[in-house]
């Protein structure tokens, strides 16, 4: 017989190798395996999960994260109500339960907690209780240490013909608290971001981002404009140092996109067009695999002017050593001169004794040489030297003050009415009056109340503000005005705080005293609408002898002893500013006085 | 009595013959087991039956463990003991290697270890709610029965009681009858066990509860074992009279699973119980006066029994005469198999008869009686036995 028939009987009689009755039991623990493996899975699991009875809310199984929860045994969680384990759903009937027609009400809740609001907008339920609807709750559970937050899903299901409701609760405390955390964190930086003195933009894509409030500042835009334009709309279309603007912004932006952090100078345009200087630092972030651009926009336009007025004083120092050094050598001939000069006159003079034996020794007679004298105009002559020597002994004598302190009388003065005062001497001096017309300029004054006294030498100052209102009156009348314009002179006086250099004008910062001790400058301002005068102008304006006068009119000394008188005498400074055509401005600025505390 | 009755027939998977002790791996396997408690005794141990069943377990990438605590009659302490190390040893299946002892506690094993509580818990019939584990019965006595049957039987040590727990979860998944490791039983085990045998055949055939089909059983396995013990005990050494007896034991278990027992086994139970007799020699004694004294009430059952034990003119004789030969014939066999002590020799007394009778009153094997016995008839009994 062949072997597969024995086989096949074998098994017909069941003796074969798989011959035994069936049973369910192998089926069945593997069942119970799958069970107990879903059961150390559900154990293992981080989240809480509970099964309730549909209509009473019992507990009636709960794994080893739900009674952590619950800060209960098994035991204890189970065959209680769940609110026995999570006090504050006391009360609540989730409307998944067909218990409730309402909405779960919440009690007052914490604010600091957004999150929970939104969880609990639960939509109201409509019609019969939904099989397999979710239901969210977010409740807050006491726990030794620190309290849990706990996000409830409720789920209802209907299994064999019962109703049951599973609950997942979720631990999100330490996500609530990273949200806060970063809320903080964002709370922070946006802080630091707003408190920044130097502007900030944050660019994507070649446009601005998010801008701080120093940048709307600076650019005398509100946020929303700003944020909807690249750099260049905010720059001129050529750059001062070289290139036209979009074509160097697009170079910069893409050497910091490559990773080259930029660091450079910019002019930029305030929402007026006027422009400004400043310095830009350029770096890439990367933001969710975003590359972005974070500038850092940094005025200096005081920085720049700070540096000007150093240069300038540095200039003016050694100039003025210069001038008196040479002053001083040309005073001993100059003296030799006049006294020359003057012996001369006096020498030829009738009625001397000495002259009188000397003509007589030599058979002149001195009438004669007089009338001689007349005739040729020779005792002109000599009285020209001697006036030219008196002029050459003042401009001397002005040079010689350059290098010298003054030892004049310091006292507190109110500046203002020292400017009062020099437009009094002004209006009275003849020749303003005659060739300058100075009556029929308007004086405008902006004093701000409060201001405090400056500690000078009265005279002094006066000499300087006459000085610069001559100056703008000789400016005004070097100027044909159009119709609807007459010439006009701003004076201001104010207090300034913080180093010099600060924007001025009639928008800048002259600051309204407030009789506080902690201003750092009394600041006076001479603005004329006269000519104006150019950079160039601008920059030597202050040097001896520098004048754009014509010959004779006047020595080119003025301003340089004001100068000195200022920043020297006093400490103060004194700036000048200039739109040509438009107006120039002079600025001195005095160190307030300290007042005893 | 009609024989057309409502009548069920429950039996196990089994399997008959030389070298169905070594199928038990199989089995096992295919019953989803993959750790094993093997329940089993220090004698079957001794004989090496156990570990022929393990080999064949490990074959078939079973792990096992072993519990041999089990006394002659399984206590309610063993039962608890073994499903404590089922527990303990993660096992999900039990394997029983012996007699009636060691199968009837893995039965209570199982039921321990499905249902929980304690094992007294689940005395009566069709008590057990939840079925037990794969059970696969490797019987080593020609006997007990219990590798096929719905009874364990566990000594209540307290009260000092054989308790019954009857029912259908007590039918083993599979019984694997194997004459060769009963050719390792002594005389006496062998004529006890065979005695036994006996005793369930002819209860089963003349219970108030039997069928065509449990008649069947009964009526060849008195034939069988009537001849096949005697030639047993001529030679021990006998495969094939082993064999027969083998065969009759298990048709006599199939019979009387399903027709149950009598007033025998009610009386030997309460004497296992109370004094822990052995329950093979118990029942031979009873026997004879139990089957004389319910003789009336089912005189052709018991006809047939004497015809199939060969007494001469067992159908047509008058009652008495053949009441009386059976009587002589069932006595006489108990005294051939070695047999021939009283109750009194067994260490009973007079004064525990009543008592005797009051429990054995309560046994469930009363209840398909042919006969309706009350206490003082179980007393007479007894006495009778004395």
């Amino acid at each position: 017989m062949p072997k597969r028939s024995d086989e096949l009987r074998e098994k017909l009689i069941g003796l074969g190798q798989g011959s035994t009755r069936k049973s369910y039991y192998p089926e069945l623990r593997e069942r119970i395996q799958q069970l107990e493996l879903f059961r150390a899975l559900l154990e293992s699991a981080g989240d809480g999960v509970l099964l309730l009875a549909a209509d009473t809310l019992m507990v009636l199984d709960a794994n080893g994260a739900a009674c952590r929860f619950a800060g209960l045994p098994w035991e204890a969680l189970t065959g209680r109500p769940l609110a026995a384990a999570f006090p504050e759903l006391a009360g609540w009937k989730p409307h998944l339960t067909g218990l409730t027609e309402r909405p779960p009400q919440d009690g007052p809740r914490d604010r600091a907690w957004p999150l929970a609001d939104v969880l609990h907008a639960t939509p109201p339920p409509s019609g019969p209780p939904p099989v397999g609807g979710e239901e969210r709750r977010l409740i807050r559970q006491p726990a030794p240490g620190a309290d849990l937050w706990l996000e409830l899903a409720l789920k209802r299901h209907d299994i064999g013909g019962t109703p049951y409701v599973s609950c997942i609760a979720r631990d999100v405390s330490e996500r609530l608290r990273a949200e806060e955390e970063l809320r903080e964190s964002e709370r922070k930086y946006r802080a630091l971001f707003e408190a920044a003195n130097d502007a900030i933009f944050l660019i994507r894509d070649g446009l601005v981002r998010d801008a701080n409030r120093r940048a709307c500042e600076l650019f005398g835009r509100p946020m929303d404009q700003l944020t909807s334009m690249a750099p260049r709309d905010l720059s001129p279309p050529v750059q001062p140092l070289g290139g036209p603007s979009p074509q160097q912004e697009g170079m910069r932006i893409a050497k910091a996109l490559a990773g080259e952090p930029q660091f450079f100078e910019w002019t930029h345009l305030r929402a007026d067009g006027t422009p400004f200087d400043c310095e830009i630092s350029l770096s890439r972030f990367t933001l969710r695999g975003e590359p972005w651009l974070i500038a850092i926009i940094r005025d200096v336009t005081e920085q720049k002017k700070l540096r000007e007025i150093m240069v300038q004083t540095e200039k003016m120092m050694s100039v003025g050593g210069v001038a008196a050094g040479m002053a001083h050598e040309i005073n001993n001939p100059l003296s030799a001169i006049a006294q020359s000069a003057q012996n001369l006159q006096r020498r030829l003079a009738p009625g001397v004794r000495d002259n009188e034996a000397a003509a007589l020794m030599s058979g002149v007679d001195l009438e004669r040489v007089q009338h001689y004298f007349e005739l040729r105009g020779l005792a002109k002559l000599v009285t020209n030297i001697r006036e030219a020597c008196g002029r050459a002994a003042e401009i001397v004598r002005h040079m010689l003050d350059f290098a010298r302190r003054s030892d004049a009388e310091r006292a507190e003065c109110d500046l203002a009415a020292l400017l009062d005062r020099a437009v009094e001497l002004a209006e009275n001096d003849y020749d303003l009056k005659k060739r300058h017309d100075f009556r029929n300029i308007r004086i405008v004054r902006e004093y701000a109340p409060g201001t405090p006294p400056a500690e000078c030498a009265a005279t002094e100052i006066e000499q300087v503000l006459f000085n610069l209102l001559k100056n703008a009156s000789q400016a005004i009348s070097q100027k044909v005005y159009p119709e609807g314009e007459a010439p006009r002179i701003i004076l201001r006086v104010g207090v300034q705080r913080g180093a010099p250099g600060m924007p001025g004008g009639a928008d800048g910062v002259v600051g309204i005293g407030d009789g506080r001790a902690d201003a750092d400058y009394v600041r006076i301002e001479v603005e004329d609408n006269g000519p104006g005068i150019d950079e160039r102008t601008r920059v030597r304006v202050f040097e001896p002898f520098f004048t754009t006068k014509p010959p004779g009119e006047g020595t080119g000394l003025g301003l340089s002893v004001s100068y000195f008188i200022i920043s020297r005498n006093h400490g103060g400074h004194i700036l000048v500013e200039s739109q040509p055509g438009q107006w120039c401005r002079f600025t001195v600025l005095l160190p307030a006085a300290r007042r005893a505390a | 009595m009609n024989d057309y009755e409502l009548r069920k027939f429950v039996a196990p998977e089994f399997v008959f013959g030389y070298g169905a002790a070594g199928l038990a791996g199989r089995h096992a396997r295919n019953l989803g087991a993959s750790r094993c408690l093997v329940v089993s005794d220090h004698g079957v141990a001794a004989a090496g039956h156990t570990e022929t069943v393990l080999a064949t377990l490990r074959e078939e990438g079973i792990a096992c463990a072993t519990f041999l605590g089990v006394s002659e009659n399984p206590r309610d302490t063993e039962v608890m003991q073994g499903s404590e190390l089922f527990r303990a040893e993660g096992c999900d299946a039990i394997v029983a290697v012996g007699g009636g002892s060691p199968m009837d506690c893995a039965k209570g094993i199982g039921i321990m270890v499905a249902n929980g509580g304690h094992i007294l818990d689940y005395e009566g019939v069709d008590a057990i709610p939840k079925p037990m584990p794969p059970l696969v019965c490797v019987p080593t006595t020609a006997g007990s029965s219990a590798d096929v049957s719905q009874f364990a039987i566990i000594r209540d040590t307290p009260r000092r009681v054989k308790i019954a727990i009857v029912s259908k979860a007590n039918v083993p998944d599979v019984a694997l009858v194997d004459p060769l490791p009963t050719l390792t039983k002594p005389r006496d085990l062998t004529a006890a066990t065979g005695l036994d045998a006996l005793t369930h055949a002819v209860e089963a055939y003349a219970s108030n509860a039997h069928s065509p089909v449990t008649d069947m059983f009964a009526l060849e396995a008195i034939r069988g074992i009537g001849v096949a013990l005697f030639d047993v005990l001529d030679n021990l050494h006998d495969r094939d009279a082993r064999a027969r007896m083998a065969l009759g034991s298990m048709n006599a278990g199939l019979a009387f699973s399903n027709a149950i027992l009598g007033a025998v086994h009610a009386l030997s139970h309460s004497l296992g119980g109370m004094l822990d007799l052995p329950h093979g020699e118990c029942n031979a004694l009873l026997l004879p006066f139990v089957a004389r004294r319910n003789f009336t009430a089912a005189p052709q059952r018991y006809r047939k029994v004497a015809e199939a034990l060969g007494v001469a003119d067992a159908l047509s004789a008058p009652d008495d005469e053949v009441r009386d030969a059976l009587f002589a014939r069932l006595s006489d066999m108990r005294r051939r198999a070695g047999f021939d002590k009283g109750l009194a020799q067994y260490g009973v007394t007079r004064e525990q008869l009543a008592e005797l009778a009051r429990m054995a009153l309560e046994d469930p094997c009363l209840s398909t009686n042919p006969a309706p016995l009350g206490a003082r008839e179980l007393e007479e009994l007894y006495a009778e036995a004395f």
